[in-house]
């Protein structure tokens, strides 16, 4: 809904708080404020999602008037509501003061908290002849306001969450353990020890048995009876992009296939390799035969846990591989060698540089390295590459000892 | 000779459900989960959503054939905390992790499937608030992002809960939305068989692609499920 700040402030005696502070107001109390598009020398037009339960009351310029006045009391309207009382009210709700403070964990007066519903034009008389009851009298545009939970809802928010107390919970509950939970953990501590790198696929493809109603697209109308066949795609995707031909892909998925009219999770291990000979095996099992395999695992996740994340994104442009090989002095430590082809090889080198061969010979040693290059913006052509290198082979030939092989 | 991995990688959200199960468990929450294929009943009329609310329609819900039968992927793990809670062993604490889908166009920050957690706390009335909702989440915020992580609760409406609210990290120097949460509203509780007189509890919502994606500094949601090795290996 889209609000403009001059009109608001008609319906004021007093002067609206600057554009920013009353958007700010706005967001925190009541709705957000998702822009504010400057108009002319002095107004402002304030894009607002008004939440859906105030539709009825809050998508008026008047409405919001209403509402701006219940969170900054101190600006007066220039033509004041009253308070209903019990022939006026549109519902009338039965509540306590322990009720709100039990909700909201507060401790908050009588005073108080009636003070802040006649912000919202909610009255506060006593029920019956009982201590506690209270009776809130509801304002006829306030269509959201019918049980006492919602009474704790203006409280809290007219009173602003930063006022209301912060406690943690301790563990004082026993834990219930989730043997399917537990389980899975046990596998993917199996899979990962065992080298096996874990992957989420997707539950839509293209045939299955059930049916989505409207799909995204053709080939994802149905949800998976299995894992192997996206295990497969994804090995077979990965063998394209390793390093060197001797280079194994291994992967696994746990997830829910649906099959024989029932939801199942199951784990799908997939490996690859392209030497001796290219070969892709796809193992697919229900999660729970791995009970009495796992029984004795533990499921302790934590040294899997990588605490030192220092994430690039992939690019999507095609990559170019060059090698370089170089004499050293025998005593040359292979990280000195390392960082100097970084120092040299610039942001286009994305992997590497890994060290793949190494012997000696007559005092000196040989050592050959990979590197990847490949850009983030462009296909990179043949020339950028051997720029690239050439930068890397003049900086090894400048220290003494070294000799680039060619 | 060649740089040879012994040790395969979690999944990058594998490892933030990790996280957050023990964050959570540390305050005495149990794991919970449930199906991916939900009844109606679950996802949205017990969760205070009726037929002809607009929250549903806001939801872009996955159908599944034929419609008669009311059988959808659930929107929201919400759905795994009514079945907790119509177990009816109170008190309560869970944590329900899981794959939700929504029926949207997919872009780098929007997928049709992904995974959110839910959690839930019930006790009697005055034993679990509003401020116990606020601690529990600053203190699962500072320790997945960092102790001087701030953390704000915003008024905001959902109507499986009330008071609701919207929570924001600060990361740099923007606030990020990252959870929905509030105290559980009555009518969940009836439709679970509990009568809300006698207990009360605080609920939230957050999606772990998201938490992912800011704690890591990941661009594209879709990233998540490329089964790209050279994304997954950086974890």
């Amino acid at each position: 809904m889209r609000f403009f700040y001059k009109e608001l402030g008609n319906y004021f005696a007093d002067p609206l708080p600057e554009i920013e502070e009353l958007a700010e107001v706005l967001t925190m109390h009541s709705s957000e404020v998702e822009e504010i598009i400057p108009h002319g020398e002095d107004d402002w037009e304030m894009e607002i999602k008004i939440l859906p339960d105030r539709t009825a009351d809050a998508k008026t310029p008047l409405g919001l008037a209403h509402e701006i006045s219940a969170l900054l009391p101190q600006l007066k309207l220039k033509e004041v509501w009253p308070l209903p009382d019990q022939t006026t009210a549109r519902a009338q709700i039965i509540f306590t003061i322990k009720n709100i403070n039990d909700l909201l964990g507060t401790d908050l007066s009588e005073k108080e908290i009636t003070d802040l519903f006649n912000r919202v034009r909610v009255n506060v008389i006593k029920t019956g002849n009982t201590e506690e009851n209270l009776t809130a009298l509801v304002t006829p545009e306030r269509e959201d306001l019918n049980i006492k939970e919602d009474l704790a809802d203006e409280v809290a928010r007219l009173l602003g969450y930063d006022k209301v107390p912060t406690h943690t919970l301790t563990a004082d509950l026993a834990i219930r353990h989730n043997p399917d939970f537990i389980l899975a953990n046990k596998v993917r501590a199996k899979m990962a020890t065992d080298g096996y790198t874990e992957i989420y696929g997707y539950t839509f493809t293209g045939q299955g048995e059930v049916t989505v109603a409207k799909p995204l697209a053709q080939d994802k109308a149905y949800l998976r009876t299995n894992l192997s066949e996206g295990m497969k795609k994804a090995v077979e995707f990965n063998l394209g992009y390793t390093l060197f031909d001797q280079n194994e892909v291994k992967l696994f998925e746990i997830g829910n296939v649906f099959v024989n009219g029932a939801e199942e999770t199951v784990v799908a291990t997939g490996y690859g390799c392209k030497k001796p000979e290219l070969k892709v095996e796809i193992t697919e099992k229900k999660l729970v035969d791995y009970e009495a395999e796992l029984a004795n695992t533990p499921s302790d996740l934590s040294q899997f846990i990588n605490k030192n994340v220092s994430y690039k994104s992939v690019s999507s442009y095609p990559r170019i591989i060059r090698d370089v090989a170089v004499w050293v002095p025998e005593e040359t430590a292979v990280e000195t060698i390392v960082e100097l082809i970084k120092k040299s090889a610039g942001n286009l080198c994305v992997e590497g540089p890994v060290l793949f061969d190494e012997f000696s010979k007559e005092g000196r040693k040989s050592l050959a390295f990979r590197l990847v290059f490949q850009s983030y913006e462009k296909t990179l052509s043949d020339n950028e590459a051997n720029d690239q290198l050439a930068k890397v082979i003049a900086s090894l030939e400048k220290q003494t000892g070294f000799e680039v092989r060619k | 000779m060649t740089e040879c991995e012994k040790i395969g990688h979690l999944h990058p959200l594998t490892q933030i459900i990790w996280e957050a199960t023990k964050i959570f468990e540390e305050m005495g929450f149990s794991v919970a989960q449930g199906p991916e294929v939900e009844t109606e009943f679950h996802n949205f009329d017990a969760l205070n959503v009726p037929a002809n609310h607009p929250a549903r329609a806001m939801q872009d819900t996955f159908w599944l054939k034929p419609q008669e039968k009311g059988l959808l992927l659930r929107t929201h793990m919400t759905a795994v905390s009514l079945r907790e809670l119509a177990k009816k062993q109170l008190p309560l604490r869970v944590v329900s992790p899981g794959r939700v889908f929504r029926n949207e166009a997919t872009d780098a920050t929007h997928e049709a499937q992904f995974y959110q957690f839910d959690g839930l706390a019930i006790d009697k009335p005055g034993k679990i608030t509003m401020a116990d909702l606020k601690g529990t989440l600053e203190r699962f915020y500072k320790q997945l992002f960092g102790q001087n992580i701030e953390m704000r609760f915003r008024a905001s409406f959902f109507p499986f809960v009330e008071p609701g609210v919207e929570v924001d990290i600060k990361w740099g120097d923007k606030w990020l939305e990252v959870c929905g949460a509030g105290m559980l509203h009555p009518n969940v509780f009836k439709a679970a068989g509990i009568n809300p007189d006698e207990w009360q509890g605080l609920a939230f919502g957050s999606t772990i692609d998201r938490l992912a994606m800011i704690k890591y500094g990941v661009e594209d949601i879709r990233q998540f499920y490329a089964s790209d090795l050279r994304f997954l290996k950086q974890f």
